[in-house]
């Protein structure tokens, strides 16, 4: 393609009141997205700075109170449970991703603090009593992944639907084919001016939200307008190869606006319908209740070995831990067989967004900036094995009836969350986001070829 | 320049162009005359690349068009019955941009010239051109042919619609470029302008070409009534 | 007149490929929600039996305890699944499915379906209203953006107006025409869901229909009050294509990010936090727990006329077990009240902005009708709690009234876990829903259709 011929294109695209229309309502959508996205992401990293703080402090004061007892300041007497190994605890956090900003992702719904200690079970240390709008999460929020998964294409679609139906209905496409010009190459040319445009928006979203973040124009970023291009340039594509049909700029708008609803709208819901159907969760409800009729036997249980709770100050203590694993144990292949589903549940839907680009595309967007399902899992998973670190560290203590020292309390484990490899993340991404650009090409040499087969789309569907 | 071989193209059953043998000199207009569906239009788009000859060939300057789709149309200028420009562009950038699609890229002072050449008036280069009227239209579309320096010209009823005057400026026009050695083929149902402007006439029915004469045949007989009784004819035979 | 612009129209409708094509495929999209939405509510009926079975089998095999290691114990309690469901699961997803009745705390609902769904999910549900919702307002633009502006670009309007239709009647014509298209879809997915759910929530099915067709009439009037005006049916299509893009994509996540901006919600632990200060600390910071309990105490000696704890005629720890227990009653009244409220207010101003699209005055009527929404969970929640501090008020009671040695050496047996019933709220009928989405849906209606109206009025005939 002449570079002058693409100027030209995009000189008659900027004229064009649709783009200056489409161009504004996205980037206001955007701008609207990034505010609140960054209002959001700053209250989110506030709440994990207070659950730290408030967890800290509980556990400073109950330092204090050992520290009292040592120093002599009280009597050990008037403090029987001082440096009861239940009472130390951790506030294990996911901390916001740098670009958490563009896509809230999994993490209004999910977990993404616990506090971690001694008590309760693992089925429900990340367990929420959620006070969330239910409303509110059933919408979704409007961050900037909604805008580039549900609003781009649509402005895609408005710039291409009538990529050359519109030049035949104004009359101009009998001129401009009377030029040296092959039909495909103007089509190139014109589709090629939409996606500079496009790439042009996205690069100055991605400046706004590199000063608006106020970090500098990291790899993430980049990956992350990289993969909303690589959507665009999808979108591009499937109206380029609708174009070629030669069908009306109506008829084309309405194919193009039923494969919108039909990508974004119906064939995720269809997903997650087929997902639930095919791979059924075990009761929550009826896991409860097993849960509890464990609870019952490991209580009747502890309560013929008292052998097992002793006599102390930490008898008490020492019964309800112990209850507490044998329930676990009990119910350990209960909850196996929920998370074997859940991790079946995952793979489907991985598998589903190959032939999904929304849901890919979705996915990818938020993993980038760090709220997405895999970064939340890990999270979980990590949690876990940092409770039961804990719990080898501790249990021990208790079994044995050794208080912690003043001292202890401060070499006792902290939560860290170890980020997966950005390596990892790619394995992921990369090859379902190269079978969309792969596609793309496709449609286009599909769109080229069938251009060059037939005669000049001058006179439309009805030739004659 | 534009020569038409044994050109004939058949949609399904029907055959809007039969074998049609047809030859445009340099600085010569042909018209070509004839009932509607008489295979008019599908000879220029035939000559356009629009439509590819079922057998036959068409020729411009020399190039098989069928083979050299985009090369044909270096020499080649199209004047569509109406000239679609966008409407949101001045004509100036109209032609500014339609000239640069075919490589041939003029500059603001070119511009500002070929329009002048054509007479539009100075006032309307910049305002958009959904205001301009068919005939304002059509100087662009010339001025385009004009910047291409294009060889050969099509004109598909280019004078249908314009008031006489504005139909009398762009045979002049038609007439200066022939002058400089272009080669003029127009399809038209104005007999008037026919007379006027053609070096040759040929009247088509059916998709052939039923009776060809240059302007001298004609001498002092009327084109109407020759026009007429050929057409006529050509449907009887048709009906036997 | 208008009957015959009706029937005409129909009969273009039928003869459209496109049209027939669209509600067929729909109609299989909505029997496919349907009944995957009644396997489901079936299936969540069933869970709910047997956890509810597991449960009181539980509290009643707990064995001897003294009451408030039972309190402490608790009850569990499972949110019952209303039948209207199957067509619309509202907000039910996001909220929580089981509460533990426990004592001192009056805790939130837990497992909300969400938690375990993919990610996928916030893609939206395959329900019946949400297909009705979504892909109903796009079936009445496919009737209705050319239903002018196409009759324009053919010249059959210069023919029409010439033979004296008057535009209004063309357009409301072409409006009541567009609804009877529209109607069998909604009796077919609503009367299927109540044929489903046992004919029981029948007036709730009428109301349903009326909602659900005020909603598609205002789409359809919209579209041809654009394709009055529009210059093509081209840009018709694109006009109405945008305001279903806005009315039923964009402005509802808009209207949910505006009120959680508006009026924020506290997280949980902030909550949490707050309620536990308020016991510790007094409601109003200055009545530490300890004070109340020694208060509590010397009133209970003057009215008893004796010295010490120990001679009390009841069991000391029962009676401040239950004061402490009002106490946090009353904290936990306040701090829910304040965050119901804001959600309240968060719901009013969504309803508010339901000018900007229908959708947001049909979800929350739809759910209430349906049962699924944040007041049907709330009313559970309420019963839940209502029946939390009944039992937790006869545990320590019976605290109270063994008075011994030690505080809590007592232990009560089966006899009294028999007596403290389970919670019983099934049967209960549902509450009056809110009609006030209804009233709004019925105004943007008569406001879409006066706009299609006007828009005729002034009509051009000629493209």
């Amino acid at each position: 393609m002449r570079p002058s011929l693409l100027r030209s294109q995009l000189r008659l695209l900027l004229r064009e009141p649709t783009l200056r229309l489409g161009a504004l309502v996205l980037l206001l959508c955007f701008g609207y997205a990034l505010a609140r996205g960054r209002a959001w992401a700053l209250a989110d990293a506030e709440q994990l700075a207070r659950v730290q703080h408030d967890v800290d402090a509980a556990v400073a004061q109950k330092r204090e109170e050992v520290a009292d007892v040592e120093a002599g300041r009280v009597r050990a007497e008037e403090r029987p449970f001082a440096g009861s190994p239940l009472d130390y605890k951790v506030a294990a956090a996911l901390p916001p991703g740098p670009l958490a900003a563009l896509a809230t992702g999994q993490r209004d719904l999910a977990a993404s603090v616990a506090e971690v200690s001694l008590w309760g079970r693992s089925d429900t240390v990340l367990t929420r009593q959620s006070l969330a709008d239910p409303e509110q999460l059933q919408a979704g929020t409007f961050d900037a992944a909604f805008v580039v998964v549900y609003l781009l294409p649509l402005l895609v679609i408005g710039l291409t639907f009538d990529l050359l139906a519109g030049e035949r209905e104004r009359g101009t496409l009998r001129l401009v084919l009377s030029q040296p010009i092959s039909p495909a190459g103007f089509l190139l040319a014109k589709f090629a001016a939409r996606l500079v445009v496009l790439v042009v928006l996205l690069g100055l979203f991605g400046v706004a939200a590199a000063v608006a973040l106020g970090t500098a124009v990291t790899v993430a970023l980049l990956a992350w307008l990289a993969v909303a291009a690589v959507y665009a340039l999808f979108w591009s594509a499937l109206a380029f190869a609708v174009n070629t049909r030669g069908r009306s700029s109506t008829a084309n708008a309405m194919t193009l606006a039923g494969a919108w609803v039909s990508l974004v709208l119906l064939l995720p819901a269809a997903i997650n319908t087929v997902v639930e159907q095919a791979l059924p969760l075990p009761s929550r409800m009826v896991l409860v209740g097993e849960l509890r009729a464990a609870e019952n036997r490991a209580a009747a249980w502890i309560h013929d070995h008292p052998e097992l709770t002793g006599d102390d100050a930490f008898a008490w203590a020492r019964g309800y831990y112990r209850v507490q694993r044998t329930i676990e144990e009990e119910t350990a292949p209960r909850f196996a067989a929920f998370a074997a589903q859940l991790e079946a549940r995952t793979e489907l839907v991985r598998a589903s967004s190959w032939v999904s680009p929304p849901v890919l595309v979705h996915e990818a967007l938020s993993e980038l900036a760090g709220t997405g399902p895999a970064r939340h899992t890990a999270f979980g998973a990590q949690v876990l094995a940092f409770v039961d670190s804990l719990r080898g560290e501790m249990a021990p203590r208790l079994y044995a009836g050794r208080r912690l020292t003043a001292g202890e309390y401060d070499a006792l484990p902290r939560f860290t969350f170890v980020e997966e490899g950005p390596a990892q993340v790619a394995v992921r991404l990369v090859p379902p986001l190269g079978l969309l650009v792969v596609t793309s090409a496709g449609l286009l040499l599909w769109g080229v070829l069938r251009l060059r087969r037939g005669e000049p789309p001058v006179s439309g569907p009805q030739v004659g | 320049m534009l020569r038409a071989e044994g050109l004939t193209k058949r949609y399904g059953e029907v055959e809007a162009l039969a074998g049609l043998e047809l030859e445009v000199r340099p600085g010569e207009v042909y018209c070509l005359l004839g009932p509607n569906g008489a295979g008019k239009s599908t000879t220029m788009n035939l000559f356009l690349g629009f439509a590819a000859p079922t057998a036959g060939r068409a020729w411009v300057c020399g190039l098989d068009v069928q083979h050299h789709l985009i090369e044909s149309k270096r020499h080649l200028a199209y004047i569509p019955e109406q000239v679609h420009l966008y409407p949101h562009l001045s004509g100036a950038e109209n032609l500014e941009y339609f000239a640069g699609l075919g490589g041939s890229a003029v500059s603001g002072p070119e511009v500002a010239a070929l329009l002048e050449r054509v007479g539009l008036p100075a006032a309307a280069h910049h305002r958009r051109s959904g205001e301009y009227s068919k005939g304002m239209r059509q100087k662009v579309g010339l001025a385009l042919a004009v910047a291409k320096r294009a060889r050969a010209l099509l004109l598909d009823e280019p004078t249908s619609g314009l008031d006489p005057r504005a139909s009398f400026e762009f045979s002049r026009l038609v007439r200066s470029m022939c002058d400089e050695g272009v080669a003029v083929l127009m399809a038209t149902h104005d007999l008037f302008r026919a007379r006027d402007l053609a070096n040759r006439i040929g009247i088509m029915s059916a998709g052939r070409l039923v009776w060809e004469g240059g302007s001298g045949d004609l001498a002092g007989e009327d084109l109407e009534r020759v026009y007429l009784e050929h057409v006529r004819r050509a449907a009887e035979e048709a009906a036997a | 007149m208008i009957g015959r612009i009706v029937r005409h129209e129909l009969r273009s409708a039928w003869r459209d490929g496109r049209i027939r094509n669209v509600v067929v495929l729909t109609l299989a999209l909505l029997a496919v929600a349907v009944i995957v939405g009644a396997t489901n509510v079936r299936a969540l009926q069933a869970q709910r039996e047997e956890a509810a079975a597991l449960e009181r089998a539980n509290w009643l095999e707990q064995g001897p305890k003294n009451p408030h290691a039972a309190a402490h114990f608790g009850q569990y309690a499972f949110k019952p699944i209303s039948g209207l469901a199957l067509f619309d699961r509202g907000v039910d997803r996001y909220l929580g499915s089981a509460v533990w009745l426990e004592a001192h705390r009056q805790n939130a609902l837990v497992h909300r379906p969400a938690d375990d769904a993919p990610a996928v999910q916030r893609f939206g549900e395959l329900t019946a209203a949400n297909i009705l919702q979504a892909i109903g307002p796009l079936l009445a633009l496919l009737l209705t953006f050319a239903a002018i502006a196409g009759e324009r670009e053919r010249g059959t309007l210069r023919l029409l107006v010439g033979q004296g239709v008057r535009p209004q009647a063309l357009v409301l014509g072409k409006l009541v025409a567009a609804m009877l298209v529209l109607a069998p879809l909604l009796f077919v997915a609503l009367l299927s869901a109540a044929a489903l759910g046992g004919w029981a929530g029948l007036p709730r099915v009428g109301l349903l229909a009326l909602g659900y067709g005020l909603y598609l009439g205002c789409f359809a009037a919209l579209n041809l009050a654009i394709s009055a005006r529009a210059r093509s049916s081209s840009a018709a299509l694109v006009g109405s294509l945008a305001l279903w893009v806005a009315a039923v994509v964009a402005v509802p996540r808009i209207a949910s990010d505006i009120a959680a901006w508006a009026y924020p919600t506290p997280s949980e632990h902030d909550f949490f936090a707050q309620v536990a200060r308020d016991i510790k600390q007094g409601i109003n910071g200055h009545d530490p727990k300890d004070s109340r309990t020694e208060a509590l105490k010397a009133g209970l000696l003057a009215r008893y006329g004796v010295k010490t704890v120990e001679e009390l005629p009841v069991n000391f720890a029962g009676v401040a077990l239950q004061a402490g227990e009002e106490y946090g009653d009353r904290v936990y009244d306040r701090r829910y009240g304040e965050l119901h409220a804001i959600h309240r207010r968060q719901a009013d101003l969504r309803l508010a902005l339901a000018l900007l699209s229908p959708r947001l005055a049909l979800q929350p009527l739809s759910a209430a009708l349906c049962g699924t929404n944040l007041a049907a969970h709330r009313e559970f929640a309420a019963a839940a709690e209502e029946h939390r501090r009944a039992l937790v008020r006869r545990l320590n009671e019976d605290v109270a009234q063994h008075p011994g040695a030690s505080p809590f050496e007592y232990l009560a047996g089966p006899e009294l876990w028999r007596e403290l019933g389970k919670l019983g709220q099934d049967d209960a009928d549902p509450s009056p829903a809110d009609l006030r989405g209804l009233a709004i849906l019925a105004a943007l209606f008569l406001l879409a259709t006066s706009l299609a109206l006007a828009s005729a009025r002034r009509l051009h005939v000629d493209p």
